[in-house]
């Protein structure tokens, strides 16, 4: 059993039950969590930012940073926990993407973040089945091997799972 | 206002320590349009503690230098303005940023962290002024004193969190700042800029901490940098360096591009810089320091 927590831009996997993968503070940064029934494993990645064509070398230096390097890298963390091979029945849930009160268009990084998430998932046939996104909530999430909800936490109210 | 809330204010503010002799007059020349390094340098001479801290981030493994750093000049030459004011900073106020803010649900080193994440990204936001050219390092200093309202706020507002984040939801309250006012009499910029004034910060610091929520209320000639620190403080709570339960619970300006000449990508790209150079700061004053 391994508790795993991860920072801004890093992803893990784990298929051991009762292992943890928990991440702080998305603002508008975004969870994305993929579950793999094949191998009864989870992975979760914390992308900041949409686009990598900003920053290439941070890209490779940390992929899981931005959405189309994260995700891509994250499949390939999920392939490797089942013997090499993609899983058809995946399927997602993705927590995030905030925003302050009354920003203006270019402040909303936090959607930008949701809609690539979306845009790349779609695109790879795999199922958002819940999601818990937008407003103006700092959110912290966790995920259990052997469930298939993500806890999302956030300061002044219970948590609630998705 | 409650009056007896004031006082206890007043009473905790002038229980907390005052800046050492050098910092206090670092954050002068620091404010001083046209100061130069070696004024700094001089002024640091004499402060042994932080000339020692200087000289182990110099020679840290975040830098890494060709030749081991063995005087503070070069240590100052080759780390820059940005880090001889965020190290005074961080050790002669670490009594006030290292206190878990209870009132605001957040943990020890969160305010540090959040100030420090806010200064690098004002400091990026202030090279792209529109009009009135604004000095980057002055953006630093003033991002990274612009919460220290809270340190002393927090203490005093402990357990008002969920009637504050239940009244924004409910619509009682426009946001965080309005709430603190609202139950409190003072919210945190004015308990800040209090605690600008006992620690005798000049009086461009002192604008920018009382006015960083409300930029447009800052005086025509400081106006852009202090919405340079009201944009930088969003970034960081964006970014995921909040303080707690206020995190994200403020209004932001809209007036962003009257005042700075950016894009998305330009913001999204700055925040990649940032949080490189944020990382590097805090690798290399606490190295064992486990990343957010």
């Amino acid at each position: 059993m391994i508790d795993i927590v991860l920072g801004i831009g890093h992803l893990g996997a784990a298929n051991m039950p009762g292992s943890t993968i928990k991440t702080y503070a998305l603002g508008s940064c975004v969870a994305l969590t993929l579950f793999s029934p094949s191998c009864r494993g989870i992975g979760m990645v914390h992308i900041a930012l949409s686009d990598s064509s900003i920053n290439k070398n941070k890209a490779i230096e940390t992929p899981g940073y931005f959405a189309d390097t994260g995700f891509p890298a994250l499949l390939k963390k999920m392939a490797m926990m089942n013997k090499g091979k993609q899983d058809f029945s995946m399927f997602a849930k993705i927590a995030g993407g905030a925003s302050m009160i009354g920003a203006s268009d270019v402040f909303n990084i936090g959607q930008r973040n949701v809609d690539q998430v979306k845009k790349l998932l779609r695109g790879a046939g795999i199922t958002l089945t819940a999601e818990d996104t937008g407003g103006s909530i700092s959110r912290t999430v966790s995920v259990e091997i052997g469930s298939d909800n993500v806890v999302v936490y956030t300061p002044g109210r219970p948590e609630w799972k998705i | 206002m409650d009056e007896q809330f004031k006082a206890k204010i007043i009473r905790s503010i002038k229980n907390t320590p005052v800046l050492s002799p050098s910092a206090a007059r670092l954050m002068q020349v620091a404010a001083s349009p046209d100061h130069e390094l070696k004024d700094m340098i001089e002024i640091i001479r004499g402060d042994f503690a932080l000339t020692g801290q200087l000289l182990r981030v110099a020679n840290s493994v975040a830098f890494s230098p060709m030749q081991p750093i063995t005087s503070l000049d070069r240590a100052v030459a080759y780390l820059g303005e940005v880090y001889l004011i965020g190290l005074a900073v961080n050790s002669c106020a670490a009594a006030v940023f290292d206190s878990p803010l209870t009132g605001y649900e957040g943990h020890k080193r969160d305010l540090w962290r959040h100030q420090l994440f806010c200064a690098l990204a004002s400091r990026r936001i202030s090279f792209a002024a529109k009009k009135n050219k604004i000095p980057g390092d002055l953006a630093f200093t003033g991002g990274l004193l612009h919460d220290i309202g809270k340190a002393i706020l927090s203490e005093h507002i402990v357990k008002s969190s969920k009637e504050i984040l239940e009244g924004i939801a409910e619509g009682r309250y426009q946001d965080y700042m309005d709430a603190e006012e609202k139950l409190f009499g003072m919210d945190h910029a004015q308990v800040g800029h209090i605690l600008a004034q006992h620690w005798k910060l000049p009086p461009v610091l002192q604008e920018i901490i009382l006015h960083h929520h409300g930029p447009e209320e800052a005086s025509p000639e400081n106006r852009t940098l202090v919405y340079a620190i009201h944009l930088g403080d969003a970034m960081s709570m964006l970014a995921g360096f909040d303080t707690g339960s206020d995190g994200l619970k403020y209004r932001v300006g809209t007036k962003d591009q009257e005042y700075f000449t950016f894009t998305e990508l330009n913001l999204e790209a700055m925040q990649v810089e940032t949080n490189q150079e944020f990382d590097r700061f805090e690798a290399s004053i606490n190295p064992d320091n486990q990343q957010h």
